[in-house]
């Protein structure tokens, strides 16, 4: 690693903490302020008034004991709205700040804290009595949710949504971006570092998922430069020869393998290039082995690039 | 193409976002991830022919060593030295406001390093830094215009470029996205004439692709919502395609039963690679089922020749049955599959031929002993082609509040290869934990996998030591959902 890479690489760390810090907001001491204020709205008296008016009182309210006489003397400002993505109305939930903000009954309010959206859920999920039929009701892109592996602990999509949720993407049922962020998508398509999405032991377990198509690999993963390097890279060299040492399992390999490379082709090239098959399947050298089968249509993949089909048929593929 | 030192420059920009935007706000996250993986890898050995008793091409050692014989030498795979290496990564996700309404910045930048050998974790390990993504979106109520390096989700799944997209939201919940720009290699991120394809394919793609495409979404109901797609690839200095595809989703809400459809088709092989319709529905007393049927074809871009090999593909049907207990604390659930191939049309001398077909059944559960102390278990049934594997894993977690949690997990599993000689058992447990610190989370695990060989010698050392931590800080909240700030 070169210096420049090694300043990049720091800088990108640095901003990473450091960006937080600056961000962190100033927190109000709840509790020592308990005996003064029984009632959460004796300062947010605006919640439940016009979304305008916000939740925060007039400065004058704290000055009227912060006067430097009776109480020590501050400086507050109305942080204004935050940036939020969450379009809440708090008029119509008017059912105690203590049911969102203190599920758990600690009504102490220094233990009080935004709701987590299991809170919002309990009532809003599907099949629940205010169900909302769109996540954009509520939210405006973006936020944090992200998709749990076990469909057991998803209170919104269910159990196994994980494995079916492309269709919902695609057709935006539920509006995906209303919930969650990019990152939700990225954390598990950006193949290379996908380190949730797979089991601690993947690398011992993944051929029976791979070969059954549990997950469409290549979703997230490129044969070539994913599967092949790492299969090279530990020893699984692909030769495309008479003598397979690696399929040590087979009689006659070279026999059986027109079945299994029909099959599963997509398996094959995790180890095997191009030209292992071109030793024999070349209609211009070799055996002249024709792999095409019935049906083949050469004209629709000719038609669209000519290439493919010089690799074989001249030698090139220009 | 390289697009390194512009990408550098404008990252940089977006780094200096939040000090301008702090008025509207940003959000993100800052994760640091740092992993060992020890491991060794596979070699090609041999003996002399004339060494080994028997005849054929397949033989045995005294000791049940498999190997293949040639005409001058007998191989067999055995291991090769240990392997150890730690990935560092750094990634930094900000999503920028930048104080004109509907004007929004957002980035995922990576910075990594390792120590070790990397060959044995992912490509790209020795690239210092990258951006994943990094875009500025303008946004009103009728459209939205993208520009920069991009993700695009359509049914066809995910596919980034370097580029610009543009989505209007028309009336009747009509919407209608054109995209384009230089084609991204699905999970590389990198433009098709990469060295990291070379480097792997003598016949790599000699030129980049221009992706571009046009996705529909439309919502006649609440209860019904589709899309289409049309989408291809063209190679950027001549006039060859890459791909060139069509796709088509719906789903459907009637009553409590969700209904989806999906379909891939390839116009170039003119071939399905995907049909697939899936129902789940809630059942009475805590139970819900889901049910699916697909067909499949494997896809290959056309700067392959793989798609000339005819390949065939199979049906699939699938279920599960999920049941939760009235109070929560106990669910259950079992799934299962049957695939078969469709006939590959090769002639294979009986003896000789493989399975065309495979099962697939799981049944597992979950119980909460205490509130906080979850103990869950499965167990997985797996006769497949190629590979098969039956084993479970059994784990047990205990909470502390609701950011931290404490497991201790095990497993065991045999593997089979249908293609190679020998099982393996592997037994394998560790500690995998979570807690909060102050506003970040830290998360890590330490398991150890113990590998044999079953009806062969143990030439082959599999075992794994795999420790990860990571750091992950959000930045700026998250608006709307996890509050913080004031």
């Amino acid at each position: 690693m070169n210096r420049a890479s090694r300043w990049s690489l720091a800088g990108l760390a640095l901003a990473g903490f450091a960006v937080p810090s600056l961000l962190a907001g100033q927190t109000f001491p709840h509790n020592t302020h308990e005996a003064f204020f029984s009632e959460c709205t004796a300062c947010h008296s605006g919640v439940m008034a016009d979304p305008e008016t916000g939740p925060y009182p007039e400065f004058s309210t704290c000055a009227a004991c912060h006067d430097g006489q009776s109480g020590p003397a501050i400086e507050w400002q109305d942080p204004g709205s935050r940036a939020s993505s969450l379009a809440f109305p708090h008029a119509p939930h008017d059912f105690g700040c203590n049911t969102c903000h203190a599920p758990g009954g600690d009504e102490n309010p220094g233990s009080f804290s935004f709701p987590e959206p299991e809170t919002c859920l309990s009532c809003h999920a599907p099949q629940t009595e205010h169900q909302a039929a769109e996540c954009s009701f509520c939210h405006a892109p973006v936020t944090d949710f992200r998709l749990t592996r076990d469909g057991t602990q998803d209170p919104f999509h269910g159990a196994a949504f994980l494995n079916n949720h492309g269709p919902a993407a695609a057709s935006g049922q539920p509006d995906c971006a209303s919930c969650h962020a990019e990152n939700t998508c990225t954390q598990c398509h950006d193949g290379m570092a996908s380190s949730e999405f797979h089991p601690t032991n993947f690398v011992l377990s993944h051929s029976t998922e791979a070969f059954g198509r549990v997950s469409d690999c290549t979703s997230c993963h490129t044969s070539e430069a994913f599967c092949r390097e790492c299969h090279l890279n530990l020893g699984m060299e692909g030769g495309g020869g008479f003598v397979a040492p690696f399929h040590d399992n087979q009689a006659i390999w070279i026999l059986s393998h027109p079945q299994a490379a029909r099959q599963d082709l997509e398996s094959c090239v995790t180890c095997h290039q191009q030209n292992d098959c071109m030793r024999c399947h070349s209609a211009s050298a070799g055996m002249r082995v024709s792999p095409h089968g019935p049906g083949f249509r050469g004209s629709s993949i000719s038609d669209r690039n000519q290439a493919m089909c010089k690799f074989c048929h001249t030698g090139g593929g220009g | 193409m390289s697009y390194r030192t512009p990408l550098v420059a404008l990252s940089l920009c977006i780094l200096l976002l939040p000090g301008l935007a702090t008025a509207q706000g940003i959000n993100g996250r800052a994760r640091t991830y740092l992993s060992h993986l020890q491991i060794r890898d596979m070699v090609l050995d041999s003996v002399p022919e004339g060494t080994v008793s028997g005849e054929g091409v397949q033989r045995t050692l005294p000791d049940g060593t498999p190997l293949t014989c040639g005409e001058e030498y007998c191989q067999y795979y055995r291991s090769g030295p240990e392997l150890g290496v730690i990935p560092f990564l750094v990634d930094l996700e900000l999503n920028a406001w930048t104080g004109i309404t509907g004007l929004r910045a957002y980035t995922h930048l990576r910075a990594r390093d390792h120590l070790g050998d990397f060959r044995v974790i992912w490509p790209k390990m020795n690239e210092p830094f990258e951006a994943l993504t990094l875009y500025v979106e303008y946004g009103r109520s009728f459209y939205r215009v993208k520009a920069g390096r991009q993700w695009q989700t359509t049914g066809l799944g995910m596919y980034n470029y370097d580029g610009g997209s543009v989505r209007m939201r028309l009336p009747h919940n009509l919407d209608v996205e054109v995209y384009g720009g230089l084609s991204l290699v699905r999970g590389l991120n990198e433009s098709h004439y990469t060295n990291l394809i070379s480097d792997v394919e003598s016949l790599f793609p000699r030129e980049d692709a221009w992706l571009g495409g046009i996705h529909v979404r439309f919502r006649p109901f609440p209860q019904v919502a589709g899309s289409f797609t049309y989408q291809r690839e063209e190679a950027a200095g001549s006039d060859g395609l890459y791909s060139e595809r069509i796709a088509a989703t719906t789903r459907i809400l009637a009553g409590p039963i969700t209904l989806d459809g999906e379909l891939k088709f390839d116009l170039a092989t003119r071939q399905t690679n995907l049909a697939k319709l899936a129902a789940s529905f809630p059942l009475d007393k805590g139970f819900s089922a889901s049910g699916e049927v697909r067909t499949y074809t494997p896809f290959f871009e056309l700067w392959t020749i793989w798609g000339a090999f005819s390949p065939v593909g199979f049906n699939e049907v699938r279920g599960r049955l999920d049941w939760i207990a009235p109070s929560g604390k106990l669910s259950a659930y079992t799934y299962g599959s049957h695939r078969s191939y469709e006939e590959t049309s090769t002639q294979i001398p009986g003896s000789l031929s493989i399975s065309d077909e495979s099962w697939r059944w799981a049944f597992g559960s979950r119980y909460s002993i205490l509130t906080d102390l979850t103990l869950s278990a499965e167990y997985r049934y797996d006769d497949g082609y190629g590979a098969s594997r039956h084993g479970g894993d059994l784990s047990v977690q205990r909470f502390f509040g609701r950011s931290s949690y404490l497991a201790l997990r095990g497993t065991a599993f045999q593997t089979f290869s249908e293609f190679r000689v020998g099982s393996g058992g592997v037994i394998g447990g560790g500690l995998q934990g979570a807690f909060p610190l102050a506003s970040a989370k830290v998360h890590g695990s330490v398991m150890y996998y113990q590998h044999d060989q079953i009806d062969r010698p143990s030439l082959l050392d599999l075992n794994q030591l795999r420790m990860n931590l990571s750091l992950e800080i959000p930045i700026g909240g998250d608006p709307g959902l996890r509050g913080g700030g004031n």
